[in-house]
């Protein structure tokens, strides 16, 4: 029992940062490999301005979560929309350059130290007993909580909002969309913005639950084969593919070896190569025949 | 206007570059530095930097030792091997510095210590874990001050753990998946085994473990009632959190690094939290802290690192008795037969002699937090470790 | 109106009609009425590396810089222009597979790892000397090279380059159980390589070594550029389905691309672990293959001179940067947030040079020749 409540909680924060690789990647065609320290520094913002609200710490939040936002859209403006065009591999390098970059800049503005944002808050994180023996903390519920909320908010807008089905249709077929009025710079910022948003939920909920520090970019690193596998371009397969990854790595650590942790997302990853490439529920694309 | 704007541009600027020169009438003493300033271990070593340097900067100000002053170069090597020895070399063979110190991971030891032995320049680890090469019989330009050392370590721990629980032990273990780490969790359970604890798990937590919980349900679910670990602060601190978490009531044992122990305290608030320690804590508030923490502010240290001032006292105590010139060899040889002394930060001084360049004894204490009071309380004295025996026992322990 | 260039047509027709036949050593009439080296007209004299009298002078200029280098050279800049070299090999070999057969290979740093391993696992274990271990380091390259090569039988694009990098964990996780395994907590330390009695040491030994290897690389990746397997690759890499309908084997040359290049790689990597006289697996993360491929992005995908130049862009930026930001003055106090900036300004710099100039640094360097070419009319047109 616990075991299912210890992968849940997991797969919520996978599921949250694996649909920022989606979102990206259904817009821009591009791996966005500074996901993490999106991540991180939206994690930053919120302790940044949870510190400067002292008596009102729950406006920290939506606050974090607007700068989250706006950070998107600025990625999107001054490093992406100038790679249009170019070659996919410089735009993947682009993005890690701003991970290295974003690391400095945090590493300048708090130091190496490790924070704590939930402490500033004067919240506590407090287990609560489930049915089964299981234990799961507020942030745990939460996460959970948040991950559902988010997959379906994001189902309703792209499905019926004009807005997000002209964000489907961008990431179809972008000429075809442009010459039928859709703005696609619009369009794509709002993408970014979007991925970048939802990140900075995952990073509230896991700065509050473990910690701060320049190096919490790399669950977003662990989270890019969970959007592999449910499909790049789909979001429909987040949900199932970060319950299976999550599922897997905690019963490796249970019952096999706990090094092989890192390995088994990437594995998984393998499996699904080789049985079915595009994901889940990803596009089929041409694959070789020989 | 605008002319005479950019002329005065000019001049604050000559200014500023005048300020900042330092005042080299005398020749300094030169000493280099290759350190994790950034990086993923940055979050450790960072600050064992800033502290060193607002040591010396203070040695600096109050005339230098022996009347020289002492000028640092210090290079970031981000904790990666290849970019330590560059470093290495560039401070060895090219500024060619009297002592070199290595305050990074245990990955970069190895490169640092082929170039050092090829210039035969006295090498000091001072806030990295102390390598093998210290203890006995010793590298002659192999040096440590580092407070903690893996099999020690985990030979006092498991033993203060029998000596205070009034049931049986049952002992887990995490560790973080680096050798040196997984070395001293070996000593642990291999200790605890000869003493009669029962070992009931061990998680090793790779270093891209996000989320600690599964590992701790591990330690929980085995029925674990002691947990020690042993590693770097995030793997020792996060499977602790992840066993509050899941409302475990059992008691954690792990090293106190520096400022993340002073700060976990009173966020965490809990009475069941042990911290093996081999330089006092800030939390304790000994006035010799205090006096310490104010010079490392007013020299513009961001925050006070124990481990980075006894590695600065080392390096000035062993400057000044080589006196002036001092060359490499001559300091070698003074370093051989050091006594470093820092006023309440340890239970006694860090001896040094030819065989043996950790410390002829090593001294530890455990703390934990008292709710009640709200500070951290001494739960075992300074205890000494005779070094040399100590080492005995665990080769015949650890087959 | 006449035009500078040699090639305006009257004068061509007209030069054609006075003997240009396309015999061997032909020609010199022609260009003595044109003076210009361009106008080839014999086959080897077009194929040729260095086809001008300017090429032939500036490379040997760089020769006689390179061989001379040791004299006026820093330990720090001798060990700079060292890893350098290395990283060349490894630009070279990412280059063939990415740049040339399009083959998108993530799993650069844990071939690297694969080479030093076996090379340092060889000469800790067994004492096998560098005449020995090195080889055997490319044979395992090799064989992970047709590992690797058999998913690009079925998959493209993204897909393989993340089995690829599945590839690249899985080594790790191997390399890693291993150093664990056998107590080699801080590395495994590999010796000189020696030959008889001669120890390669010493800074300026190691420079002509590992200059000379990457110069013997370069060419090798020249040769096989411009011959048949390049242009195999290039024809996969451009359309394959074309390529397979002219006749080439598309499968067996995508396996021989990732076999060449993980042999090279792996080549690369024992190089490495016998440079810096150790091998650990903490060296070879996922940031090292962003760095290589960073490197032939940065100096221009499908091209030999582009490797090198990325090569050398990607090693020597941090120490350039490093450098600049060495040069402002700070007070004391700021001195150790100065690597906060430093970090961040490499960040920046790669980042701005993506977006400036994403055809790389061999565009630069086309654009800069070709303005020395077309100055000061330096050859003169026909006459008449």
């Amino acid at each position: 029992m616990q075991l299912l409540a210890n992968t849940l909680a997991l797969a919520s924060i996978y599921i949250l940062l694996a649909v920022g690789y989606v979102v990206v990647y259904r817009a821009s065609r591009v791996l966005n490999l500074a996901h993490g320290e999106l991540m991180m520094l939206a994690g930053y913002a919120f302790f940044g301005l949870v510190s400067a609200t002292p008596g009102h710490p729950l406006w920290a939040v939506p606050a974090a979560l607007v700068v989250s936002f706006l950070a998107g859209v600025g990625v999107y403006a001054t490093l992406v929309r100038p790679m249009a065009g170019h070659p996919l591999f410089s735009a993947v390098l682009v993005t890690v350059s701003l991970g290295i970059l974003l690391r400095g800049l945090v590493l300048l503005g708090w130091t190496a130290d490790i924070l704590y944002p939930l402490a500033v808050t004067g919240y506590k994180n407090v287990p609560w007993p489930l049915p089964g023996g299981a234990v799961l903390t507020t942030i745990d519920l939460l996460s959970i909580l948040m991950a559902v909320t988010v997959l379906l908010a994001l189902w309703g807008f792209f499905a019926r909002s004009r807005l997000g089905i002209q964000m489907r249709a961008a990431a179809e077929n972008p000429l075809l969309a442009a010459q039928r009025g859709v703005n696609i710079h619009l369009v794509f910022s709002l993408s970014w913005g979007i991925s970048t948003f939802v990140a900075g939920v995952a990073a509230v909920l896991y700065a509050s639950k473990v910690r701060l520090d320049p190096e919490i970019g790399v669950i977003g690193l662990r989270a890019f084969p969970v959007a592999l596998v449910g499909g790049l371009d789909s979001l429909a397969g987040v949900a199932p593919a970060g319950l299976a990854i999550a599922l897997l790595e905690n019963l490796a650590i249970r019952y096999v070896s706990p090094l092989l942790s890192d390995v088994v997302p990437f594995l998984a990853l393998l499996v699904m190569l080789f049985v079915r490439p595009w994901g889940l529920f990803g596009t089929k694309e041409e694959i070789e025949r020989v | 206007m605008a002319g005479t704007f950019r002329v005065l541009a000019w001049l604050g600027f000559m200014a500023l570059l005048l300020i900042s020169t330092p005042a080299l009438a005398q020749e300094p003493y030169k000493v280099g530095i290759t350190a994790a300033i950034t990086g993923p271990a940055a979050v450790e070593y960072a600050a064992r930097v800033e502290t060193f340097r607002a040591y010396m900067s203070k040695v600096n100000s109050e005339g230098g030792i022996n009347g020289h002053p002492i000028q640092l170069g210090y290079e970031d090597d981000r904790g990666e091997p290849a970019r330590a020895a560059t470093n290495a070399k560039k401070l060895v063979e090219q500024e060619k510095v009297v002592l070199l110190v290595n305050t990074s991971v245990s990955a970069t030891y190895k490169p640092v210590m082929a170039t050092v032995t090829e210039a035969k320049t006295p090498l000091l680890f001072g806030g990295g874990v102390c390598p093998q090469e210290v203890f006995p019989p010793a590298n002659p330009l192999m040096f440590c001050t580092t407070s903690f050392a893996a099999q020690i370590d985990s030979d006092f721990a498991v033993r203060f753990m029998k000596e205070a629980s009034k049931d049986k032990v049952r002992l887990g273990t995490a560790t973080m998946d680096i050798p040196i780490a997984r070395i001293g969790i070996d000593a642990a359970e291999a200790v605890g085994r000869k003493i009669g604890i029962e070992i009931v798990g061990r998680v090793t937590m790779t270093p891209g473990t996000a989320d600690f919980t599964p590992f701790s349900s591990k330690l929980k679910d085995a029925g674990a009632n002691w947990v020690f670990a042993w590693s770097p602060w995030s793997f020792e601190i996060g499977p602790y959190e992840a066993l509050l978490n899941l409302g475990w009531q059992g008691n954690y044992m792990l090293y106190g690094h520096q400022q993340p122990i002073d700060a976990a305290y009173p966020r965490l608030n809990r009475e069941n939290l042990y911290a093996l320690v081999g330089a006092s804590i800030l939390a304790e508030g000994l006035p010799e802290l205090k006096a310490m923490q104010e010079i490392a502010a007013k020299h513009g240290a961001s925050r006070l690192d124990v481990e980075g001032w006894v590695a600065a006292v080392a390096v000035h105590e062993a400057l000044k008795a080589c006196g002036w010139p001092c060359s490499r060899e001559k300091l070698q040889g003074a370093m051989s037969g050091l006594s470093i002394t820092v006023k309440g930060v340890k239970g006694g001084p860090i001896q040094w002699s030819r065989d043996n360049h950790f410390r002829t004894e090593q001294w530890y204490k455990v703390y934990r937090w008292d709710s009640a009071r709200q500070r951290a309380v001494t739960a075992k004295e300074w205890t000494k470790v005779d070094v040399a025996e100590k080492l005995k026992e665990l080769r015949e322990i650890i087959k | 109106m006449r035009s500078r260039h040699a090639l305006s047509s009257a004068g061509f027709a007209r030069a054609i009609e006075s003997g240009g036949r396309y015999r061997k050593g032909g020609g010199a009439p022609l260009r003595a009425m044109t003076g210009s080296p361009y106008l080839k007209t014999t086959y080897p004299s077009d194929a040729a590396l260095l086809g001008t009298p300017v090429r032939r002078f500036w490379l040997a200029v760089f020769g006689l810089a390179a061989l001379g280098f040791p004299l006026v050279g820093t330990p720090v800049l001798m060990d700079l222009l060292c890893r350098t070299a290395v990283a060349v090999v490894g630009a070279h070999a990412l280059n063939l597979v990415t740049g040339y057969a399009g083959q998108v290979s993530l799993g650069h740093a844990g071939l690297m790892a694969a080479g030093a391993f076996t090379a340092g696992i060889l000469s800790e274990e067994l004492g096998a000397p560098f005449w020995l271990a090195l080889p055997a380091a490319v044979l395992v390259g090799a064989l992970f090279g047709v590992v690797v090569g058999i998913p690009s039988l079925r998959l493209r694009g993204l897909y393989l380059a993340l089995s690829t990098l599945a590839l690249h964990f899985v080594i790790l996780y191997l390399a890693s159980e291993y150093q664990s395994g056998r107590g080699f907590a801080t590395g495994l330390l590999v010796p000189r390589p020696k030959v008889g009695p001669w120890t390669l040491a010493g800074a300026t030994a190691w420079y002509y070594a590992l200059g000379g290897v990457a110069t013997l690389t370069t060419l090798f990746c020249l040769n096989l550029a411009r011959t048949r397997p390049g242009r195999a690759w290039m024809a996969i890499r451009d359309r394959d389905v074309a390529a397979a309908s002219m006749g080439v084997n598309v499968a067996a040359w995508k396996v021989l691309a990732f076999v060449v290049s993980s042999a090279l790689t792996a080549f690369g990597g024992g190089l490495w672990a016998y440079y810096l006289g150790f091998v650990s697996v903490e060296a070879f993360s996922f940031f090292l293959t962003v760095e290589y491929i960073a490197m032939v992005v940065i100096g221009g995908l499908g091209s030999v001179l582009g490797a090198i130049l990325g090569a050398t862009f990607v090693t020597v930026l941090p120490y350039a940067v490093d450098a600049i930001v060495n040069l402002v003055p700070v007070p004391d106090r700021v001195h150790t947030h100065l690597f906060a900036v430093k970090f961040a300004a490499f960040g920046l710099l790669m980042a701005v040079f993506l977006i400036l100039e994403p055809r790389g640094l061999v565009s630069v360097w086309s654009r800069v020749r070709t303005y020395f070419d077309l100055w000061p009319f330096r050859y003169h047109p026909l006459k008449g």
